[in-house]
């Protein structure tokens, strides 16, 4: 029988809730090749474990109070060496799924995903291969390069100030609050409303919204 | 043909590597940067007539998405990109003619790249202009 001990995947945890943290630690306890080596309820702890102990893999919490799990990779990505990380959610949308790959992680896992496919995920990390759902990063691409597109179109057509002004209406202020973001008076703001409205052939302010959303402009 | 000035942005050198041997055998000029600001500035000096582009970067200051934002308001606004992409199947399937157009990606080439087809899309460009 080989000896699992022989050479460990050295973790790194690093979650903010202490139930969790503990049930992994008894989880991996439990499995002769895997070594905690150190678990941490804290982002700043977690970054200073790892330049510590140089860990195979970190087990990663997202949504973590001060610097979330997105701060914790860009840290990390400006390190000389960094460990693969694995991302741990209790859930991810397409967006942070693409923000994930961005800077770099290896694995995703859910928190509900049982304890065979989260080792299994480990292992194949460990290994050098990635874990993450690649038809929902394509898509998430995919949408970026389309947002980026529809920039571009539209950029032709709008001045950057009024691209700005699309962007505050698709995010629901109303015109008096955009003069006050942009220091400048209401009937400015009207102004390039109804320039923006003839630019784009749209009616009025319920077109502009829809348009700005389909665009990905918003 | 002649040989065109190539400006590869990726950064697994492996990759790197081998698109400046091979192509520069072939008689292009290859110019090869690990990350999406060194390549604005190499685009400064002079902009190349052809870009391939890897999208994702973690460790790069400006990945290739960002880059791509980005070169469209420099001198290589209408130069032709070819990303290069590990989820290059699942993005080509996603993204309509009109927006490739409109971004200037005249191929997107899953990796492990295929060399034989980057040297055929880098001919077909010169060609044909960059429609996909």
């Amino acid at each position: 029988m080989p000896d699992l001990t022989a050479r460990r995947i050295r973790l790194v945890l690093v979650d903010d809730h202490p139930l969790i943290v503990r049930g992994l630690q008894t989880l991996f306890a439990a499995e002769p090749e895997f070594e905690v080596v150190a678990a941490c309820l804290t982002s700043a702890d977690g970054l200073a474990a790892v330049r510590a102990h140089r860990p195979d893999i970190v087990l990663l919490d997202i949504r973590m109070p001060h610097l979330d799990g997105f701060g914790v990779l860009r840290a990390l990505n400006g390190d000389a060496v960094s460990p693969r990380i694995v991302l741990l959610t209790a859930d991810i949308n397409e967006q942070a799924t693409l923000e994930a790959v961005r800077l770099g992680v290896h694995g995703i896992v859910l928190k509900d995903m049982p304890s065979p496919q989260l080792l299994e995920c480990l292992r194949r990390v460990h290994a050098g291969e990635h874990w993450v759902e690649q038809r929902s990063v394509g898509r998430a691409l995919a949408g970026f390069v389309q947002r980026e597109a529809s920039l571009r179109e539209v950029s032709r057509v709008l001045t950057a100030r009024e691209i700005e002004v699309v962007r505050m209406v698709a995010g629901g202020l109303r015109s008096a609050s955009i003069a006050s973001k942009l220091h400048v008076s209401e009937g400015t703001v009207k102004t390039h409303l109804h320039r923006i409205y003839e630019k784009l052939h749209v009616d009025g302010r319920v077109q502009l919204i829809l348009l700005a959303r389909e665009k990905g402009i918003a | 043909m002649s040989g065109k000035r190539i400006l590869v942005i990726e950064d697994d050198p492996r990759v790197r590597e081998a698109c400046v041997d091979i192509l520069g055998e072939l008689g292009h000029t290859l110019v090869a940067v690990d990350d999406g600001a060194r390549a604005l500035a190499e685009i400064a000096r002079a902009a190349p007539d052809v870009i391939l582009l890897d999208l994702l970067m973690p460790r790069a200051k400006m990945d290739g998405l960002e880059f791509l934002s980005r070169v469209a308001t420099g001198p290589a606004a209408h130069t032709p990109v070819i990303i290069l992409s590990a989820l290059g199947e699942t993005l080509a399937r996603h993204l309509s003619r009109d927006i490739t157009a409109e971004l200037r990606i005249a191929a997107i080439l899953p990796k492990p790249v295929a060399l034989d087809a980057l040297v055929h899309e880098i001919d077909r460009v010169h060609a044909v202009g960059t429609s996909l």
